[in-house]
């Protein structure tokens, strides 16, 4: 059983579910929730609204208490407590895989990091097999996901947003992706996933589509 | 200012490696003024020439609009950035300082050579040099703006330039003015002075494109 390595984390979400029933959840530190539903069913808007993002500006408000703050649209002490990985994997153009990885690894740091971008160590994590100088567009699709994925490894963050992390992937993959998950949950953080697989643990919440 | 530096080092790489981008828009430029050079009489080159470069460096500017935020917007990077704590401005100001790399820079090294095309006299190299270096970020940078509040639009690049146009039409004007001076031998201070204040009113722009660019991320007030 690995230490605790996040601080004790609550999250309370109430929102509108504009292609269903009102959603509401509360999560606490080592808890996974996965969001499920057939396509369309809002499972997107959800992470992108709970990341602070919603996909148009007509969506319903969403109420979300970060352990005893309030948060409504963007704040500067939640984003920075989130790794959220939307339904695109954002990478950059014409870069190579280090370049992508030492620019999050800056971008996401809270503070000026003193050490180098670990890179060989996050390619060993992420099981990825190239050589790092590669462009990230020359990558299959499922590689450019690990690169994505890479990203959670680059700053400590309590809690992860994950859109459909396992979609590209291999089985291999799936199952340390399941690992990772299971790891930063016992390390004390929190997780709100989607997917279309069935969820390897962690309660489920069903957006169910109107009829 | 590490998340500028950060952020500036990306667009630099990418600048880096849209050498052929570049190249079309010099190509474009080059090719446009050496084209009016043939056209036009002799004798009255000299005194369109001013006039015609600020055009020309104007659309070359204008064609290469597309590239600021397309891919950042098309990946979902943009969402991913803006999903961390850095505030707009500083990721508008990147784009345009990495937009200015990307426009401005190539067209002031290849600003000799148009004026050699233009049959210039080489004494007012210098002013078309100062001149070009005060105002093309003017350019770069409303022309980001342009593009932060076009930001999803289909074909951004003919709304930014009905949108920013006017604003920039100053620039040119200065600009050309500041050319017709040193021609004749009139001191242009004036005109570097006003191609200074034009830059900063730019700048003073800034948060109008931040406001842009996270105008889909920004939540209705809260109803309770």
């Amino acid at each position: 059983m690995p230490e605790r390595f996040f601080a004790e984390t609550h999250l309370d979400v109430v929102t509108e579910n504009p292609r269903g029933s009102p959603v509401r959840f509360a999560l606490s530190s080592g808890e996974r929730l996965c969001v499920r539903g057939n396509n369309g069913s809002g499972k997107t808007t959800l992470l992108s609204a709970l990341a602070g993002q919603p996909s148009n500006p007509n969506h319903p408000p969403m109420l979300r208490r970060y352990n005893t703050r309030s948060i409504v649209g963007q704040d500067s002490e939640f984003q920075a407590a989130i790794h959220w990985l939307g339904h695109r994997p954002g990478l950059g153009q014409a870069l190579s895989i280090a370049e992508e990885w030492r620019f999050w690894y800056a971008m996401l740091a809270t503070h000026t990091p003193n050490a180098p971008c670990p890179l060989a160590k996050i390619a060993g994590h992420v099981e990825l097999d190239r050589p790092l100088d590669q462009a990230v567009e020359t990558l299959s699709v499922g590689e450019k996901q690990k690169v994505a994925l890479a990203r959670l490894f680059l700053a400590p963050r309590a809690i992860w947003l994950l859109d459909e992390p396992d979609s590209h992937l291999d089985t291999a993959s799936r199952n340390t992706l399941a690992g990772w998950m299971a790891t930063h949950c016992a390390e004390g953080g929190l997780i709100v996933d989607c997917s279309h697989c069935t969820p390897s643990g962690g309660t489920t919440l069903w957006l169910d589509a109107k009829e | 200012m590490r998340w500028f530096l950060t952020l500036l080092h990306y667009e630099c790489l990418l600048v880096l490696r849209s050498a052929k981008d570049i190249a079309l828009m010099l190509g474009f430029g080059l090719i446009a003024l050496s084209l009016m050079a043939i056209t036009a009489d002799p004798a009255w080159l000299s005194a369109a020439a001013p006039g015609m470069i600020w055009t020309v460096v104007l659309f070359s500017v204008l064609l290469m609009i597309e590239r600021i935020f397309q891919h950042d917007r098309d990946s979902g990077r943009l969402d991913l950035l803006l999903s961390q704590p850095v505030p707009a401005w500083i990721i508008v100001l990147a784009k345009a300082l990495g937009f200015w790399f990307q426009a401005g820079l190539p067209l002031i090294l290849a600003a000799p050579m148009a004026s050699l095309l233009m049959q210039l006299p080489l004494q007012i190299l210098p002013d078309l040099l100062i001149s070009l270096i005060l105002g093309t970020p003017t350019l770069c940078l409303l022309a980001t703006i342009g593009a932060a509040l076009t930001l999803g639009a289909r074909q951004p690049t003919l709304l930014v330039m009905v949108l920013v146009m006017p604003l920039l039409i100053p620039v040119l004007i200065f600009g050309a003015l500041a050319l017709e001076r040193s021609l004749i031998g009139y001191s242009v201070l004036g005109d570097y002075l006003w191609l200074g204040v034009s830059l900063c009113l730019a700048l003073a722009c800034i948060p109008l494109g931040a406001v842009a660019i996270n105008r889909n991320t920004t939540l209705p007030p809260d109803p309770n």
